[in-house]
């Protein structure tokens, strides 16, 4: 597309945006607001407190593998007194399967999509807002049912959900077979089926907005990269969410009318009358990781699209590989379709199935190789700043690239089959979520921070933060690679009566202090953060001296967003270019043959 | 507001070289955990096959180890390299203004799309092996199962088929929780599910399977040594998961034959034992 | 920069502070104790009084009961075992070494490494600390975990109510109760299992002690305390006499433990040896004379299918309960609401488990709670299932009746004929 016809377009969806964004009053403008941003930053602070929720019963995981059946610390003593805070089982169960489900479903997929998704594209692409701002709002809206759903589930007398938070069924369809599987699935089930109703939502608008609503002279090829990763994001989670959300309301009727479509006949379970069904519990996994392994993607594409961002501002150096990363990205999302069937090498589909999907998985680690050797090739030949979201992006690079090498042991089935279910895909997914997702979230929020507030965090004790949270994470998950080569099972409220993984409760106790240490570490990152809204340093539009659309804005940017049409003249990477004297080129900036007065820039 | 400081310069080597801690520290816990009497990794290993069709699961791992511990080295020092050297406290040489290398991305496309495959490709049989190919008889038929093994929450119920070699008959012997197998044989179990999904785990066999329900499924091994060993329960079967542990015990043809004779006895038993050890007077 | 930093770390102080004193109250938490058998108390308050009008024990009575308890039996972390009892030696019954193994918090001794907290680590969480079957696993189970306080147990070689051996507690832990949530512990260590023998019979020792002295506290005048610690300066004589029935009444629970003795168990006739070789054929002349005998017993004279029903699928009478649930619930009520009144006005609030109707065998699946051998068929047939309406029949019905009873049922599961629509037994399949 020229640059004309760009400009043309946008010019037709001029007064698109003009109708008014807030209804007007505190809550009209702080809660059921309209606005992008105001939206975004309701994303981050839930997603933030959950965060907080999720670490701590990861804790309490963490304590019961390392002291099995000690009293644990405050709430051992709260829930079970009667037996000297000692756990039971099944409050193991539901302490991992709510550790994953609200790390998954409110933490990561919220704070990619929502929160930055959505303060970032309107003022990356330069539109004063979302296409849809309506459906905006009750995207973060549907997530309170979710929140509120899944927290009750938690809570629900005697038991909270504990079928993980895959959900196999017939352990989560029959309401007989585990104690979490009275009410308290079948809560779980309908919150996860809001959060995608939620995503759904996000993603309809971001596809439109993306496409629509870009400022003139912003190709799709002048996009930044966490604009693309946001686009392809939103197009797997368009295709693939239905297929979850149908799945759920198969399984939720399963529950509630005893329909039977993962409930194989003749079942005995906890011992009461045969069960007639007619299912396949297998088809659950198929619809599960039909959904579930695009999500993968959508947990991770948007990090890399937001490291690949700050990488090339901190290197000061253009992106190496634009359109190669911008072709990965979508190769991941295109291969994202076809590799469900990993999850499932030893779950007793047909073992054919097994080497189609090997071939097919062992093909997606490509476009994420072609994509970490591209951000090396960014940094080489740059002039690199160690500022603290430099750090995180750098770390996420150093940890992907374990995460994706630990990945190729799980996609070689005969080793699946013994690595299958252990700690060692356990550290594989969090280090590519944890390590890689996680810590590009935390360098998204220290990068962005100055937009979002006007203020800069604190360099220093983001450094500690930083420095602390690295070391206690690789001390957490790299020593879980070592327990899962000893094929210790994940799960397991004991494994320590298994003669072959008793030796291991030292090694266990150990990734815990580690554990315990990560969590206490983000203690400084929440004081850093919420003092600096208040305290921090006011900066201006640009403090990282970045060429994106969104440094062009006012910080915070005001409704609207910017004060001027912003026209775009070139991509986002230009850093250290010889055309001009600085070591940036923003994205409005008109080349110098242009007349100097054509666009009313922002002041510096 | 300018972000580089100058009392910021040292510090990128120190960030560079935390970096650099990632490969160094990653292949030396692997050295570690692999090498025989490495102390705070003791036993902390692959544990002991006794699978003949387990060794080249053993191998194949060993080999993507190898392969992806080269590839952790060179990216990660790499990686270091370039932090240290383009560091913006210490290089005063301009900045590279390059947006790719075309030449480049098709090298760092080809050559891991190759080893990728090849990788795919070297696995097929191993897979095959383990779970496409049941043993025969001489006479080119499937070879039966020896036992029948059922997971139910939260134990496994073992039936074996009895003089008649057919499960699911009077003469059937039911075990619980100890799966007895011959050792340098051929052995074929059925294994299935009675209620959730279960998944049935020998860790010195490097077996595993699910055990869907409503499904009839085989697995086969070949064990050449004695001896006492875990079986594991290693898909998530509700609050008492972790209490599904059985024990295979491996033992030659004659103990095999004498265990499973006395424990058809011991079905069949009309009488009180005689006074044993644990008898209350 | 520089105060900035500074308020920050008064800040962080404040909130790790803060946390660490969260974190350290959870630490020093009370030891997991005994729990007191409200239910036990409540049935004997009703039947004190009337059901409508239950007489009311005074809290000091019941603590008084605890303190007896407590100062004869120990805690969960330190159990004990009365002395100076005559004819009995508790130690002959249970093992002390076993009780430390089992009792306590889950864990090694620093010096021995032996094992600590059996009881917690493998069972408490169903059977409860104090073996009430109230376990925080409990409720969800079906059939609910034993309450082993009223030492009662059903699956043993022992005459019909009487104690089981240790013998018979050891082979429910090796082999599991299958049709239940019992799992197997054949994996565990002999000197473990042993342990936690010891510790059951603990448990329902303790139990039964604790009801018999409850039930004491129904002969005394109201408000009177079992064992008045002021009395005895001032009355001598009857805090005796008071210490003696007490004794009395642990001596008495002992002494059951000890006197229980094997079940006989006739040899089987001559036809069985034939019939039950290697290859068993139900099609033969001779196995089909004796299955019709069986049958005709079933149906006829030793009256099974009364609750097991007419088709042996356990479908008789099924609105019986169990002897651990009876006192919970109004048998004669018409509906399920109506018999489960005094669960809901009175039992519920201690925390006792929703009363369930306890199901006959279906014995056409092939399950045996308490074990296949026919050793076991015979022994449930002619002693009866200790707590449950299956009844004694060693008087009513011959040894070669019963052997015949035996064989039948043992061929029920194999009976294609009469396979019951609607029921898909897993265990019956048969490879190709």
């Amino acid at each position: 597309m020229s640059d004309e016809a760009a400009a043309e377009q946008a010019d037709e969806h001029a007064d698109h945006g003009a109708h008014k964004l807030t209804l007007g009053g505190f809550i009209g403008t702080y809660v059921f607001s309209r606005d992008h941003k105001v939206i975004g930053l309701q994303f981050l602070f839930s997603t933030l407190l959950w965060f907080l929720v999720g670490g701590l019963l990861a804790l309490g995981i963490r304590w019961q593998l390392a002291w099995p059946w000690q009293n644990m610390p405050v709430l051992g003593n709260m829930l079970f007194s009667a037996e000297g805070g000692q756990i039971s089982p099944e409050f193991y169960t539901t302490l991992f399967t709510m550790h994953a489900t609200v790390m998954i479903f409110f933490v990561i997929i919220p704070i990619l999509a929502g929160a930055f998704g959505n303060f970032l594209i309107p003022l990356m692409i330069g539109a004063e807002d979302m296409a849809f701002p309506t459906l905006n709002m009750l995207s973060y809206w549907f997530m309170w049912p979710a929140f509120i759903l899944i927290g009750a589930s938690f809570f629900q007398a005697p038991y909270g959900a504990g079928a993980g938070w895959t959900s196999y069924p017939p352990l989560s369809s029959v309401v007989t077979a585990a104690p979490g599987s009275e009410s308290a699935q079948t809560l779980w089930l309908m919150g996860v089926t809001c959060v995608g109703i939620a995503s759904m939502l996000g993603s309809v608008n971001y596809l439109t907005t993306i496409i629509q609503m870009r400022a003139p002279g912003m190709t799709m090829f002048r996009l930044p990269m966490t604009i693309w990763a946001m686009f392809i994001t939103a197009v797997l989670q368009a295709f693939a969410l239905p297929v979850l959300t149908a799945g759920g309301f198969m399984q939720l009727m399963d529950r509630l009318l005893a329909t039977g479509f993962f409930v194989p006949e003749g079942l005995m379970v906890n011992n009461g009358e045969a069960l007639s069904g007619g299912g396949q519990p297998l088809l659950w996994q198929h619809l599960f990781w039909f959904y579930s392994h695009p999500a993968v993607y959508i947990m991770i594409l948007p990090a890399m699209g937001m490291v690949s961002d700050i990488i090339s501002c901190f290197s000061r150096k253009p992106l190496f590989g634009y359109k190669p990363m911008v072709f990965s990205i979508s190769g991941i999302a295109g291969l994202g379709f076809i590799v469900w069937g990993h999850h499932m090498f030893v779950s007793g589909m047909n073992p054919g199935l097994g080497m189609v999907f090997m071939t097919s998985t062992m093909m997606i680690a490509l476009p994420s190789a072609v994509k970490t050797f591209n951000w090396m090739g960014t940094i080489w030949g740059g002039k690199v700043q160690f500022t603290t979201p430099m750090l995180f992006a750098v770390s996420f690079v150093s940890m992907f690239i374990i995460g994706g090498l630990s990945g190729i042991f799980m996609a070689a089935t005969p080793v699946d089959i013994f690595i299958h279910d252990t700690y060692f895909i356990v550290a594989h997914f969090h280090y590519v979520l944890f390590s890689g997702t996680a810590m590009a979230v935390f360098g998204a929020i220290y990068f962005w921070f100055p937009k979002m507030f006007g203020r800069m965090m604190n360099e220093r004790w983001g450094k500690v933060h930083f420095f602390l949270t690295f070391i206690f994470l690789n001390g957490t998950f790299y020593l879980m690679h070592v327990i899962g080569t000893v094929g210790f099972p994940r799960r397991l409220a004991d494994p320590y009566h298994y003669k072959t993984f008793a030796h291991l409760q030292p090694m266990n106790q150990f990734i815990t202090i580690c554990a315990i240490g990560m969590v206490a570490t983000q203690v400084i990152f929440a004081i850093n953060f919420i003092g600096s809204i208040f305290r921090g340093p006011k900066v201006g539009r640009n403090p990282w001296r970045a060429n994106g659309l969104e440094w062009m804005a006012p910080s915070p940017p005001g409704h609207g967003n910017f004060d001027f049409q912003p026209i775009v003249y070139r991509g986002p990477y230009e850093y250290g270019s010889p055309e001009v004297d600085e070591d940036y080129y923003p994205q409005i900036k008109p080349p110098p043959e242009d007349a100097p007065d054509a666009v009313a820039g922002p002041e510096e | 507001m300018h972000v580089a400081r100058e009392g910021e310069k040292q510090v990128g080597r120190f960030w560079s070289l935390l970096f650099l801690m990632v490969p160094v520290l990653g292949v030396l816990v692997f050295v570690f955990a692999a090498s025989p009497d490495s102390k705070p990794f003791l036993d902390h290993w692959l544990p002991l096959n006794i699978n003949e069709q387990g060794y080249v699961i053993d191998d194949l791992f060993m080999f993507i180890l190898y392969l992806t511990g080269v590839i952790l080295i060179v990216t990660g020092v790499v990686l270091f390299r370039f932090l240290w050297k383009y560091d913006a406290g210490r290089n005063s040489e301009p900045v590279k203004y390059v947006h790719g290398s075309h030449t480049l991305e098709i090298i760092w496309s080809i050559l891991p799309a190759i080893t990728l495959l090849f990788i795919a490709i070297y696995q097929m049989d191993a897979w095959a092996e383990h779970k496409m190919r049941r043993p025969l008889l001489e006479d080119g038929s499937l070879k039966p199962a020896l036992a029948q093994v059922t997971a139910r929450q939260f134990e496994w119920r073992i039936r074996y088929a009895g003089p008649d070699e057919q499960i699911g008959t009077p003469d059937d012997i039911h075990v619980v929780n100890e799966l007895h197998v011959p050792v340098d044989e051929d052995v074929v179990l059925q294994i299935q599910s009675e209620d959730v999904l279960h998944s049935f785990f020998l860790p010195n066999l490097r077996i595993k399977q699910d055990l869907v329900p409503g499904m009839r499924q085989f697995t086969w091994f070949h064990a050449n040594q004695g001896g006492i060993y875990d079986l594991v329960c290693a898909e998530l079967c509700g609050w008492g998961h972790y209490k599904m542990r059985g024990r295979l015990v491996v033992e030659s043809r004659e103990d095999f034959d004498a265990w499973l004779s006395e424990m058809a006895a011991e079905q069949e038993r009309t009488q009180p034992e005689p006074a044993a050890d644990g008898e209350d007077e | 920069m520089r105060t900035r930093i500074h308020h920050l770390r008064t800040w962080q102080l404040t909130l790790l502070f803060g946390m660490l004193l969260g974190v350290s109250s959870g630490c020093f938490s009370p030891p997991a104790d005994f729990q007191f058998n409200w239910v036990y108390l409540a049935v004997q308050e009703q039947q004190l009084g009337t059901p409508d009008d239950p007489a009311a024990f005074s809290d000091e009575q019941r603590r008084n009961v605890a303190e007896i308890l407590q100062a004869t039996f120990g805690t969960p972390q330190d159990p004990r075992l009365p002395g100076g009892l005559e004819d009995a030696n508790p130690e002959d019954l249970v093992n002390l070494y076993g009780l430390r193994l089992a009792a306590g918090p889950v864990g090694h001794d620093k010096v021995t490494r032996e094992p600590r907290g059996l009881y917690r680590q493998h069972c408490a969480h169903c059977h409860g600390v104090t073996g009430d079957g109230m376990g925080p696993t409990a409720g969800f189970l079906n059939p609910y975990p034993r309450d082993y306080r009223p030492g009662m147990y059903k699956f043993k070689l022992t005459k019909s109510t009487q104690k089981p051996s240790k013998a018979d507690l050891l082979r429910t832990l090796r082999e599991g109760i299958p049709g239940t949530a019992m799992p197997s512990f054949l994996v565990l260590p002999e000197d473990e299992l042993s342990a936690l023998v010891d510790y059951v019979i603990y448990l329902s020792l303790r139990g039964e002690v604790e009801r018999e002295l409850i039930s004491l506290l129904s002969g005394l005048e109201e408000g009177a305390l079992l064992l008045d610690p002021r009395q005895k300066s001032t009355d001598s004589e009857g805090y005796g006499e008071s210490t003696a029935l007490v004794k009395e009444s642990i001596q008495n629970v002992f002494m059951s433990w000890s006197i229980s003795e094997p079940a006989v168990i006739p040899a089987p006739p001559a036809w069985w040896q034939t019939l039950n070789n290697e290859q068993l054929d139900y099609s033969s002349a001779e196995a089909v004379e004796v299955h019709d005998r069986g049958l005709a017993l079933f149906r006829g004279k030793a009256g099974c299918i009364s609750c097991h029903g007419e088709t042996a699928l356990g479908d008789g009478n099924v609105s019986n309960y169990d002897k651990w649930t009876e006192q919970m619930v109004d048998a004669k009520g018409r509906t399920e609401e109506d018999r489960l009144e005094p669960y809901r006005t009175t039992f519920q609030k201690y925390g006792a488990l929703l009363p369930r109707p306890i199901r006959p065998r279906n014995l056409r699946q092939g399950v045996y709670r308490g074990g296949r051998r026919p050793i076991d068929l015979y022994h449930r047939i002619s002693q009866g299932i200790n707590g449950t309406p299956m009844p004694n029949q060693e008087q009513t019905l011959t040894a070669e009746e019963i052997w015949s009873l035996v064989f039948y049922v043992r061929s029920l599961p194999f009976e294609h004929a009469s396979r019951p629509a609607g029921v898909r037994n897993l265990d019956r399949e048969r490879p190709n």
